[in-house]
């Protein structure tokens, strides 16, 4: 029962409204001061002559009521700048005026004095002593996985062939910049804006503020994009925003400018990967040895998390029996690397798709057919020793890829059109991969997340979840969960807004958890809702209405109240000493083609067709489903050949959407994409999560396609055509 | 104190001379639906119509709206929405207005698919959750619905609006500055020969980018020259086209006659920014500005334009190629308008321009080269310009010689000798000295060797 998008209308017609387009009477606009520099002491704030502090609401770290700190899984993070300044554009000073004016020129205008210290930048190197700054060696997370013995499988290999491969940092760009509003109504400190994460914030305020979870209410506002961005960093401004409104003791509104935004919020992780696989003469991988190297930025954030999956992915979607992954995230004197979609699998899934590549050029198979060869069956495990017997055909699924896009064609037009073409040369790249849905390992368990389905005295059944709606569809797939399951029209579901007050805690709203994980609550929590008005398993449709309206004309409470918690399904064992077991409920399945054009006049890389397989469980809603695909997939084309975060001193320089650059509609092609659908059957009406993945794909799909193209071998992204120009100068290609 | 239509309805309202439209549409007047996601033109999630062409509501001087008409995404009909729900169009939403009113002005001149493609038309509205193919879906099924809608005469208007529409608080941006808005070419020049510090506003594409933290930019005081209705109209004389000093990009782009004797203006015009660019930025403005990026002074100068320059001491008029003495600098004096920019009507043999930038539309140009031959035999019948190679967009003249004496030319290097002697690229934050300097000479060499036999 595929529904419409059911808040698109208010959408399209611009009355839905955002942080920054709610009333909010008698408010202040606020500001933050920041650091200059990557690192130093915090001497003191030097005001301009003009400045009245009479005239301000201040804020400096000794106003912090509780803990100066952005909870979150360490307390390493402060809200404002102490004394130690890890990292440039580090909040210092909080201000707000009525005149959005004065407090932008107030910011601009206050100078943060600080004696420097010398940065440290290389996430690669050990540091020296002095450069220490977090634990004794700035090591946030230390990842060793180890399956068969790695080191006799590499010594006795025919063949072993090596690689490193280098990604770049990314910026979400959500469309709507972050901000926050918060105000004091009947003594609790009420916080709302764009955000994935209310429990997140919630946390972080009761830290901040030194309140009790009673004492604070959290509120997201309609969300103008996240991919991972309004995952930690919102609990930054919120706290920002409620230390403003208790100094002013009226509202604030805190809303970043884009050039803030992209400055000083998180970013996706750069890493440097090396591979060193050792093979048989028919492609057979023998052994893998992978180094993984994440910078983490100046504080922990979730690096070690980010760290996490991209370990577990690191050797791809191939049986191997001897494999060692060692995995390190670093401090840097970098803004926070924080989460974003895909959440270290992107980076891993470059680096060994580029090593299939490598091999198979090393041995002359065709690097489809060397995939073909690898590709885990049905009863082969994965690196971390996880037995898959999910019942996909993973051949068939890249097959598919590979019919549905004509490869075969494609290589014999290109051979024609780059002998006939003297200044254009085209090639087509295949890759294939997985990824885990939901939390890694025991994630869930711990996360002990609940639904509530509640029967409303009008008979509405509203379905109460902590679960963002930031475009990915929550809404709509939460309503068409319930309305399947309840047998009701769409119309007899309301969702409610996510407001810590209001719903539990069904956790965070990332890892492409949402339909999967808290969709089966909803669907839990229909089942116990139909219970506790006195129906069986097998009562659908009018009567469940009827049902609940009789139970009002018995019961005084406002709502019955149906709850869906989450039970971990069987079999699920997963070590985290030894990063041994099943590391996922499941995995989902894709493969990728792209066909693309370089232009040897200017190096450009031009996508001329993209062609995404996914197995995904079922698809819960077409429309909803294949938006997640391309939306992923030209978000992953964005960071494969134009984003680029060029830094100086520690911080990103091109803060703007003219110098920072994501794809407009010109730079991509139509986004073709096929679902293969395997129904999981602990997830909500068979799904499993989607939405993450399908960035996975394009940056080692473009890559392997230059590289057919150019007989050129890029190893790191973005494939800008300076990089590109170089490598062809390098191969006298140009 | 402006008046100007609303969504269909009156409104007469004082501004700061600091209050972008977007402020004003935003923060006064509460019609939130336009939203603001970079203010400086580059996502245009803030896209409204003026006069029934879409801007960037960011990039207006809310004075500029006086004497005009505004129409805004909350006077869209709902039912005519229906085809962006169904195509999966909106995701976030936050881009998802200003998708909209693109989307709604191409679906309601669909005489614009004769000479764009929709993927062109929706450049100017960054989405960062579909990947646009719901939005180019949406628009295609909303051309069919239309042309659907008019053959029942279902023409109920979608210009009325239901919001309320008076003034809620204080201007959200405030300066100390001021704006003078002669209605005529006289006043214009009165103005500047009294305040010689003032500075003439006209599409603003490039004064108001982040206009919110650029502070000291609100205390000036400008010239607005939207007023001056004479300078907006381009004219065909027997002997040349001559643009006005008003005269936009896309007054050019959609005249045809323009496409067949200027193609490279049309071909120029198209990839500056967006249509929510091109419809608000000048010819003129892209010359004053003085940036070595510009990306319609090449071709202007590749077509020997000659610019008309007024003051209330009178006219002049000089060579474009000899406009620009340094960076940012212009042998032009503060008191001094643009009125006319001159291009003879002659005949080419050779023609065309190459736009190299970070993406195929709203990108600040990396290189650019702009190459014509007059088909008249004469000595010199090569132009040869080049942008973002030096401090100013540059004549080739060493390049432009060589090329006129037809020796064989058989490899990108002898351009790049050649070049060396006419540009200075460096390295700065969009490319490289390396890249710039290389990809010039390829460029020349292989848009050559297409069309001229001397080289292979």
């Amino acid at each position: 029962m595929d529904i419409l998008r059911r808040e698109g209308l208010a959408k399209l017609s611009g009355s839905e409204r955002y942080v920054d387009d709610l009333a909010l009477d008698d408010f202040l606009w606020g500001g933050t001061v920041r650091s200059t520099i990557p690192r130093g002491r915090l001497r003191g704030i030097r005001f301009p002559d003009w400045f009245d502090d009479e005239d301000f609401v201040v804020v400096r770290a000794a106003d912090i009521p509780g803990r100066n700190s952005i909870y979150l899984k360490t307390h390493d993070q402060p809200a404002l700048v102490e004394s130690e300044i890890r990292h440039a554009h580090e909040p210092v000073l909080l201000l707000a005026h009525e005149s959005r004016s004065a407090v932008r020129r107030a910011v601009a205008e206050i100078e943060v004095i600080a004696e420097p210290l010398d940065p440290w930048l290389d996430y690669v190197a050990d540091p020296p002593p002095e450069m220490i700054q977090h634990g004794d060696d700035n090591v946030f997370k230390r990842i060793d996985l180890r399956k068969g013995d790695v080191e006799a499988a590499l010594a006795t290999a025919p063949i072993v062939v090596e690689g490193v491969y280098e990604t770049s940092a990314q910026e979400h760009i959500y469309i709507e910049p972050q901000g926050m509003t918060a105000h004091v109504e009947d003594g609790l400190v009420v916080v709302r804006g764009s955000m994935q994460c209310p429990f997140y914030v919630e946390k972080a305020l009761c830290n901040l503020l030194g309140r009790p979870e009673s004492g604070v209410r959290v509120v997201q506002t309609p969300t103008g994009g996240g991919f991972g961005g309004k995952e930690e960093y919102p609990s930054m401004i919120a706290g920002h925003a409620a230390l403003l409104t208790l100094e002013a003791g009226r509202p604030v509104k805190l809303v970043y400018e884009r050039a803030e935004d992209m400055a000083a919020t998180t970013k996706r992780h750069p890493s440097r990967i090396r591979h060193r696989t050792g093979v048989d003469e028919d492609g057979k991988l023998l052994a893998q040895e992978i180094d993984v190297r994440l910078d983490g930025g100046a504080y922990l954030t979730l690096s070690p998390v980010v760290l996490s999956r991209a370990c577990i992915h690191a050797a791809g979607p191939y049986a191997c029996d001897h494999v060692r992954i060692s995995g390190t995230t670093v401090l840097t004197n970098r803004v926070p690397y924080g989460a974003f979609r895909g959440f270290g699998n992107p980076q891993a899934c470059f680096a060994f798709e580029r090593q299939m590549d490598a091999i198979a050029r090393r041995l002359g198979i065709d690097p489809i057919e060397l995939r073909r060869r690898n590709l885990i069956r049905d009863g082969e495990s994965t690196a971390t020793g996880h037995v898959i017997t999910d019942g996909t055909d993973r051949v068939a699924l890249l097959d598919r890829a590979v019919a549905l896009a004509d490869v075969r064609a494609k290589r014999a037009a290109h051979v024609t059109f780059n002998a006939r073409t003297p200044d254009a040369r085209r090639g087509v790249g295949v890759v294939t991969y997985h990824h885990g849905a939901g939390f890694t390992g025991a994630g869930e368990v711990e996360m002990d997340s609940r639904v509530h389905v509640v029967g409303r005295r009008d008979g509405i059944v509203e379905v109460r979840a902590a679960s963002t709606e930031m475009g990915q569809g929550t809404i709509t797939v939460f309503t068409q969960l319930a309305a399947e399951r309840l047998g009701l029209a769409p119309d007899q579901i309301v969702i409610a807004p996510p407001d810590t007050r209001r719903v539990p805690n069904s956790g965070p709203t990332v890892a492409s958890r949402t339909a999967m994980i808290v969709g089966h609550l909803v669907e839990r929590g229909c089942d116990d809702l139909r219970h506790e008005v006195g129906l069986t398993d097998e009562a659908r449709g009018p009567i469940v209405r009827d049902a609940i309206l009789a139970w009002h004309d018995e019961h005084d409470e406002d709502v019955v109240v149906g709850e869906g918690r989450y039970v971990a399904p069987p079999g699920i064992e997963w070590n985290e000493e030894t990063y041994e077991g099943a590391a996922y409920g499941a995995y989902c399945w894709a493969a990728h083609v792209a066909d693309v054009e370089v232009d040897l006049r200017t190096f450009g890389v031009r996508v001329l067709d993209y062609v995404a397989v996914q197995e995904v469980g079922r698809v819960l809603n077409e429309v909803l489903a294949r938006g997640q695909i391309q939306g992923g997939v030209v978000q992953g084309i964005g960071w494969a050949l134009l984003e680029e975060c060029v830094e100086r001193d520690g911080a990103m320089v091109n803060t703007q959407l003219t110098n920072y650059i994501i794809p407009t509609s010109g730079d991509v092609p139509p986004i073709r994409v096929d679902f293969l659908e395997n129904p999981y059957p602990h997830g909500a009406g068979g799904a499993k999560g989607l939405g993450e993945f399908p960035l996975n794909g394009p940056a080692p799909a473009i890559g392997s396609a230059i590289a057919s193209a150019l007989g050129v071998e890029p190893c790191a992204i973005p494939f800008t055509p300076e990089r590109l120009l170089r490598l062809a100068v390098e191969a006298r290609v140009a | 104190m402006i008046e100007f239509r609303l969504n269909g309805r009156p409104i007469r309202l004082d501004v700061d001379p600091a209050e972008r439209l977007l402020d004003l549409l935003r923060y006064r007047l509460d019609l939130t639906g336009t939203k603001e996601g970079c203010a400086e033109g580059e996502c245009g999630a803030c896209t409204v119509y003026l006069d029934d062409l879409p801007v960037d509501a960011c990039l207006v001087p809310a004075y500029q709206a006086h004497g005009r008409e505004v129409v805004t995404v909350e006077a869209s009909d709902r039912r005519q929405l229906e085809p962006f729900l169904r195509s999966g169009a909106t995701q976030c939403g936050a881009c998802t207005p200003g998708v909209v009113m693109t989307a709604a002005w191409i679906r309601d001149h669909p005489d614009l698919l004769e000479t764009h493609d929709l993927r062109e038309l929706m450049a100017g509205n960054l989405c960062r959750c579909t990947g646009y193919d719901g939005i180019i879906d949406g628009v295609e099924s909303a051309l069919t619905a239309h042309s659907v809608d008019n053959a029942d005469a279902a023409t109920e208007s979608n210009r009325s609006a239901s919001a309320p529409v008076k003034p809620t608080s204080a201007a959200a941006v405030s300066g100390g500055g001021a704006v003078h808005r002669p209605s005529s070419l006289s006043e214009a020049l009165e103005l500047l020969d009294a305040e010689p510090d003032a500075l003439p506003i006209a599409g603003g594409t490039d004064l108001l980018v982040h206009w919110p933290t650029r502070l000291d930019a609100h205390d000036r005081t400008y010239v607005d020259l939207t007023g001056v209705t004479s300078l907006r109209a381009h004219d065909w004389t027997p002997n040349a086209l001559v643009l006005g000093g008003l005269t936009t990009y896309w007054d050019v782009i959609r005249d045809t006659r323009a496409r067949a004797e200027f193609p490279l203006l049309v071909d120029a015009g198209r990839q500056v920014g967006a249509v929510q660019i091109q419809t608000r930025g000048t010819w003129a403005g892209n010359i004053v500005n003085a940036s070595p990026a510009a990306d319609g002074v090449p071709v202007l100068m590749a077509y020997d334009a000659v610019v008309d320059l007024a003051s209330t001491d009178g006219l002049e008029s000089i060579r474009l190629d000899e406009f620009f003495s340094g960076y940012k600098e212009m042998r032009m004096s503060n008191r001094q308008l643009i009125t006319a920019i001159r291009l003879p009507r002659r005949a080419y043999d050779v023609a065309w321009f190459d736009k190299v930038g970070s993406r195929a539309a709203q990108a600040i140009t990396k290189v650019g080269l702009a190459v014509t031959r007059r088909a008249e035999p004469a000595e010199d019948r090569w132009r040869v310009v080049a942008n973002s190679v030096a401090p100013t967009v540059r004549r080739c003249a060493t390049v432009e010689r060589l090329l006129g004496r037809r020796e064989a030319i058989g490899s990108p290097r002898v351009l790049a000798e050649a070049f060396a002697r006419d540009v200075a690229p460096i390295d700065d934050i969009r490319s490289t000295r390396a890249y710039r300097s290389t990809v010039l000479s390829r460029l020349l060499y292989f848009g050559l060797r297409k069309r001229v036999d001397f080289v292979t």
